[in-house]
C-alpha cells in the first residue's frame, strides 16, 4: 500500500513531498512548497470566502500559523470584480496576504445558490440574480476569473451533480468533467506559478471513480481533489469513495478533499491519506457562539457558561485561551457569554480559537505521523471526543479506520 | 492656581492646569488617574466607552497592539442582570480589567490604560421609570431593572484598580413614557427645564449619591461628581455646599477630583415619528437642546465660570454626544478637558475613515478652497476601488501601514466585519493624533486660530455615511432600529466582458 520515500513530485508551481508516512494506515506527512511558501500537510485550509476571515486581520491568521487560505471565485467576481482584481494585481494585494491562497471554480456556488443552473457541454448557464439576463459559466471563465485572482491553487471547472444522483447522468458529469478539465489545463495562463488541481467526480459509484481517477492521472495535474462528496451522504459511502481513490491517485501528488472540516471526517480522511481540508464550519459556527473543543462543541450563548471562568479550552495554546502572562489574552467562557452574538468581537474571538483548534489538529496529526504514533493519536483523539464511551463512537469512523488498519475501539496506551 | 490645602489636606491634587489661554476657555493640563501610581492623561483628551466591556470591532488583542487609548470607559449597567441576583462579574471575585481582558501594555514600562467606571453606559438610554432614593434605573442586557446603590458600590469595591476613575451614579431629570413609544422601555426625556420641586428632589438625590460615593472611594481613587444637567447652578448651590463640606453642621472633607457634565439630549432618542432607522442621520440632526440659557448645566451650553470657585481646577469630563471634531473642538474650547470618545466609534460604525488634522501652520489655512470632508466615506466603491493608497497618506497606524483604500472599500461593500477593526484602529489613532495636536496649539497660544482654521477647512456635517454593521453592537442600536440587514447581492457579471 505505501510507497518508498522519497516521494516526490516537482511541477513549474510547486514541489510536494511526502516526507513521513504512517507505518499502519495511509496517512503521510508531506511539505508542498507554492510561490507563496511552504505548507505543511496534513493540512486545513479556512475561508475567507470575500478576501477576509470574520473579523481577523491578515497578521492574526498568520500569527496563528495558516499558511494557506481559501478564497471564493465566484464571491471575489462579485466583489470586487475581476476588473478590479486585474488593476490591483490579484487577491493576495488586495488583502495584504504573503502567503497561499487557494480558489474553487466558482461552479459549486454557482449551482448551489443559483439552483436555477443548468449544465451543458459548454459551460454552467443561469440567469443573472441581478437582471434577469442569462449568464454562461465555462471552464476558461473560470480559469480566467482565477488567473486575474491569482491564487497558488486554482481547481478546475467541474460538472457537479448532486451526491446521490444515481444513473446516466453520474456518468456523463464525470466524463464531462474530464473534458472540462482538459479545457482548464488549456486556458491556464500562469501554469508557471498557479497550481491548476483536478477534480474526481463519480458520486459513490465506484467504476465511475475508477475510470475518472485514472483519465485524470493521465493529465498529470500538480495535484487532485476528490469532489462531488459532504453533499448528504451517509458518512461511511464518503469514506468508501475517499479510500478508494486515494487507492488509485498517485502516491506524490496532494489529495483534497473539498468541504471536509469537521474534526472526525478530517481525522478518518487523514488515515485514508487525504492532505488538504476546507470548510467554513469552524468560522461560520463562532458567529453563532460556538466554540470548537477535543470534548465536543460548545455553545457559549449557553446559561450555564456566564459563571465559567475558566478558558474556552484548558491547555489550549491559542491566543484568547492563553493567560495574559502567557501571552494570550485570557478570554474566560463567562466573558465570551457576555459578548457572543452581541459584539462583533465575540465572533472575532471565537473564530481565532476555532481556527485554532483546526489547524492545531492537523499540526499535531502531522507531528504524530513523523515520529509514527498516528495511530495512537487517533485513538486518543476520539476517546476524548466522546468522554471515553467507546460505544457512542460512530459506526462509520470505526468501520472506515479499521479498513486502513486502526481500530479505535481497542486500548489506548495507559487506558484500564 | 489651586485652593488645594482646603480641600484635601492628605491627598494631592489630581488635576494640573499647565496653561490657559486669554480668549478661550480651552486649557492644558494633566489629569493623574491613581491614588497611588504616576499614571496621568494628558488634557484635552478623549475617553474611549466600551460596550459590554469591549472597545467596538477591537478584540483585546488588538487593542493592546494597534492602538493607544487615553482612557476607555465602563458601565457596569452592561455587567448585570435583568433579575437581581449577584451578577456574574461579582461571582467571578475579579477585577473588571481581567473580566474584560484588557490586556496590559505591551511596553512593560507602560501604566495600564486608565478606566473610567460608571453605573450607566455612555450616551444611557433614558429609562421608562425613574430611579427611588436607593435605586438607580438602568438598562442592563436584557432589560429595565432597579440597579441599587448598595450593590453598585459594592460591585465597584471589588472590580477597582489603582488605574481607575469612579463616577458616582447619578439621578437625570425625569423622563416620560410618550403614548405610542415604540417598543418598552423607550422613553424620552420630555423636559428640558427642571421645575422648582423637582430640581431640589434630583439635588438632594444626586447629593446622597455623590456624597456617599465620596466617603467610600475618594481615599483611593478620583471620583469625579455630575452637574445635574437642566438646573442652574444656583438651584445645585446646596448640592455643591454639601459636597464640599460647606453646609453649617457639614464634616464633608472628602476631596472632589473633577466635574462630569452630560447633555439632556441623546443621539440615540429617535423623535417619536421618526422612521428613521441611521444613526449616523439621528447625530446630525439639529441640536436636539431647546433651551441655550448659559445658567444651565448643559454640557453644549455649559459656562464653566460658574463652576463654584474651589473646583474650577479641578478636571471636567465632557459626557455629551460629539457628533464629529467640529464639536470635540467646541467643546475643549468651553473648557472641557476631557471628551467622550462616542464619536470615534460611530464614524467607524458609519463607514468612515478619518481623514482630518488640525491645521498648525498658518499657511495651510483660509486659501479660500472648497471646504473638505473630514472623512473619507468608504462606502463609495466606485471611488476607491482599485485605490491602493492608505487612507492617510503618511498616517503610521497598523491600518495605513498594512493595508489600503481598496480593501477597506471591498471589506465594507462586502460587508466583512474586517472593514470596521480597520477603520476603528485608523480613526483611533487619528482622534490621538487630533489631540495631540490639539494640546501642541494650546501650548503655543494658537487654538483659536487653529480652530477657526479648522471649521472653514473641512464640511461640519457629512452626507453619504450610513451605518451597516453586520450585527447590531450596542444596546443603543435597538433604538435607532434594527441595522442587521442582508445586504442586496448584486448579480454575478458576465465573466469575459465584465458587463
Ligand atoms: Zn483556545
Ligand atoms: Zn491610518
Amino acid at each position: 500500500m505505501k510507497g518508498a520515500l522519497p516521494q516526490v513530485s516537482k511541477t513549474a508551481a510547486m514541489t510536494f513531498e511526502v516526507i513521513a508516512q504512517c507505518s499502519t494506515s495511509k496517512a503521510r506527512a508531506s511539505n508542498m512548497t507554492m510561490p507563496h511558501g511552504l505548507v505543511e500537510t496534513p493540512m486545513f485550509m479556512p475561508v475567507a470566502t470575500q478576501a477576509s476571515l470574520k473579523g481577523l486581520t491578515p497578521e492574526q491568521l498568520d500569527d496563528l500559523g495558516c499558511k494557506i487560505c481559501l478564497n471564493n471565485t465566484y464571491h471575489l467576481g462579485l466583489k470586487p470584480g475581476q476588473e478590479v482584481l486585474d488593476v490591483i494585481g490579484g487577491a493576495h494585494k488586495l488583502q495584504s496576504w504573503p502567503h497561499n491562497i487557494l480558489t474553487d471554480s466558482g461552479g459549486f456556488q454557482m449551482v448551489s445558490l443559483l439552483k436555477l443552473a443548468t449544465i451543458t457541454e459548454e459551460g454552467v448557464r443561469f440567469l443573472s440574480p441581478h437582471d434577469g439576463t442569462p449568464m454562461l459559466l465555462t471552464p476558461e471563465h473560470s480559469i480566467e476569473l482565477q488567473n486575474s485572482i491569482g491564487s497558488d491553487i486554482i481547481m478546475q471547472l467541474d460538472d457537479v451533480v448532486a451526491t446521490l444522483t444515481k444513473g446516466p447522468r453520474v456518468e456523463e458529469a464525470m466524463y464531462r468533467s474530464i473534458r472540462w478539465l482538459d479545457r482548464c489545463i488549456k486556458a491556464n495562463k500562469n501554469p508557471d506559478r498557479q497550481n491548476l488541481f483536478a477534480i474526481i467526480q463519480g458520486c459513490l459509484d465506484l467504476e465511475l471513480r475508477t475510470i475518472c481517477c485514472e483519465e485524470m492521472n493521465k493529465r498529470d495535474t500538480p495535484g487532485i481533489a476528490i469532489g462531488g462528496l459532504s453533499g448528504g451522504e451517509d458518512k461511511d459511502q464518503y469514506c468508501k469513495v475517499v479510500n478508494h481513490c486515494t487507492d488509485l491517485l498517485p502516491k506524490n501528488k496532494p489529495i483534497y478533499c473539498m468541504g471536509v472540516g469537521y474534526a472526525e471526517d478530517m481525522i478518518v480522511s487523514v488515515a485514508m491519506g487525504v492532505d488538504l481540508f476546507d470548510c467554513v464550519y469552524p468560522t461560520r459556527t463562532a458567529r453563532f457562539g460556538n466554540a470548537i473543543t477535543s470534548e465536543g462543541v460548545l455553545n457559549l450563548r449557553n446559561k450555564c457558561f456566564e459563571t465559567d471562568f475558566g478558558p474556552v479550552e484548558n491547555g489550549c495554546e491559542c491566543p484568547i485561551c492563553r493567560s495574559a502572562e502567557q501571552g494570550g489574552m485570557g478570554v474566560t467562557r463567562a466573558f465570551l457569554h457576555l459578548i457572543a452574538a452581541k459584539e462583533t468581537t465575540g465572533a472575532h474571538l471565537l473564530t481565532l480559537h476555532n481556527v485554532y483548534y483546526q489547524l492545531n489538529l492537523m499540526r499535531s496529526a502531522r507531528q504524530a505521523i513523523i515520529e509514527d504514533k498516528f495511530p495512537e493519536f487517533v485513538k486518543k483523539f476520539f476517546y476524548k471526543l466522546y468522554a471515553g464511551e467507546k460505544s457512542k463512537y460512530p459506526k462509520w469512523a470505526v468501520e472506515a479506520l479499521q479498513a486502513v488498519n486502526i481500530d479505535i475501539l481497542a486500548k489506548i496506551n495507559g487506558e484500564k | 492656581m489651586g485652593n488645594e490645602p482646603e480641600l484635601a489636606a492628605n491627598i494631592m491634587q489630581s488635576f494640573k492646569v499647565l496653561q490657559t489661554l486669554p480668549c478661550s476657555a480651552a486649557r492644558l493640563g494633566s489629569f493623574k488617574v491613581s491614588r497611588t501610581v504616576a499614571n496621568s492623561i494628558p488634557t484635552p483628551n478623549f475617553i474611549l466607552p466600551t460596550s459590554r466591556g469591549t472597545v467596538p470591532h477591537l478584540t483585546p488583542e488588538n487593542l493592546q497592539k494597534h492602538v493607544d487609548v487615553p482612557a476607555l470607559f465602563i458601565g457596569l449597567e452592561d455587567f448585570i442582570d435583568k433579575v437581581e441576583m449577584k451578577s456574574p462579574l461579582s461571582l467571578s471575585e475579579t477585577k473588571i480589567r481581567k473580566y474584560v481582558s484588557i490586556l496590559p501594555p505591551s511596553n512593560p514600562t507602560s501604566l495600564p490604560v486608565p478606566i473610567f467606571l460608571s453605573s450607566r453606559r455612555s450616551n444611557p438610554i433614558p429609562t421608562s421609570q425613574p430611579s427611588s432614593d436607593n435605586t438607580l434605573a438602568v438598562v442592563t442586557n436584557d432589560g429595565f431593572r432597579q440597579f441599587s446603590i448598595r450593590e453598585y458600590f459594592h460591585m465597584v469595591s471589588q472590580v477597582k484598580d489603582e488605574n481607575m476613575v469612579l463616577l458616582p451614579p447619578i439621578d437625570l431629570p425625569l423622563m416620560l413614557i410618550p403614548s405610542g413609544a415604540r417598543g418598552s422601555g423607550i422613553a424620552v426625556r420630555k423636559s428640558k427645564k427642571v421645575g422648582g420641586n423637582r430640581a431640589r428632589k434630583l439635588a438632594t438625590r444626586n447629593e446622597q449619591w455623590s456624597a456617599a460615593t465620596l466617603k467610600k472611594f475618594s481615599k483611593d481613587m478620583p471620583v469625579l461628581i455630575p452637574l445635574i444637567p437642566g438646573i442652574s447652578y444656583s438651584q445645585q448651590q446646596i448640592y455643591f455646599d454639601s459636597l464640599m463640606g460647606k453646609e453649617a453642621g457639614s464634616t464633608n472633607k472628602d476631596v472632589i477630583d473633577g466635574l462630569v457634565v452630560s447633555d439632556l439630549s441623546s443621539p440615540f432618542l429617535p423623535e417619536l415619528d421618526s422612521t428613521t432607522d441611521d444613526v449616523a442621520a439621528l447625530g446630525q440632526k439639529e441640536d436636539m437642546e431647546p433651551t441655550h440659557d448659559p445658567l444651565l448645566t448643559v454640557a453644549r451650553t455649559i459656562d464653566y465660570k460658574m463652576v463654584p470657585e474651589e473646583l474650577k481646577e479641578t478636571v471636567r469630563l465632557d459626557m455629551a454626544y460629539q457628533r464629529g471634531p467640529h464639536e470635540v473642538l467646541r467643546a475643549i474650547e468651553r473648557g472641557s478637558d476631557l471628551v467622550c470618545g462616542d464619536w470615534i466609534s460611530n464614524a467607524t460604525d458609519a463607514g468612515m475613515g478619518f481623514s482630518f488634522k488640525l491645521p498648525e501652520d498658518e499657511a495651510s489655512v483660509h486659501d479660500g478652497h472648497e471646504k473638505k470632508d473630514y472623512a473619507i466615506i468608504f462606502w463609495d466603491n466606485e471611488k476607491y476601488a482599485t485605490d491602493m493608497s492608505p487612507i492617510i497618506e503618511d498616517c503610521k497606524c497598523y491600518t495605513c501601514m498594512s493595508h489600503h483604500r481598496a480593501y477597506i472599500a471591498h471589506l465594507l461593500n462586502a460587508s466583512e466585519m474586517l472593514a470596521w477593526t480597520l477603520l476603528q484602529i485608523h480613526n483611533i489613532y487619528t482622534a490621538n493624533e487630533f489631540m495631540v495636536s490639539i494640546r501642541r496649539a494650546i501650548k503655543n497660544g494658537s487654538l483659536t486660530t487653529a480652530a477657526t482654521s479648522f471649521s472653514h477647512m473641512y464640511v461640519e456635517h457629512m452626507t453619504g455615511a450610513k451605518v451597516n454593521v453586520p450585527r447590531a453592537r450596542g444596546y443603543q442600536v435597538r433604538l435607532a432600529g434594527n441595522t442587521d440587514k442582508k445586504s442586496t447581492e448584486k448579480g454575478f457579471r458576465n465573466l469575459s466582458t465584465g458587463a
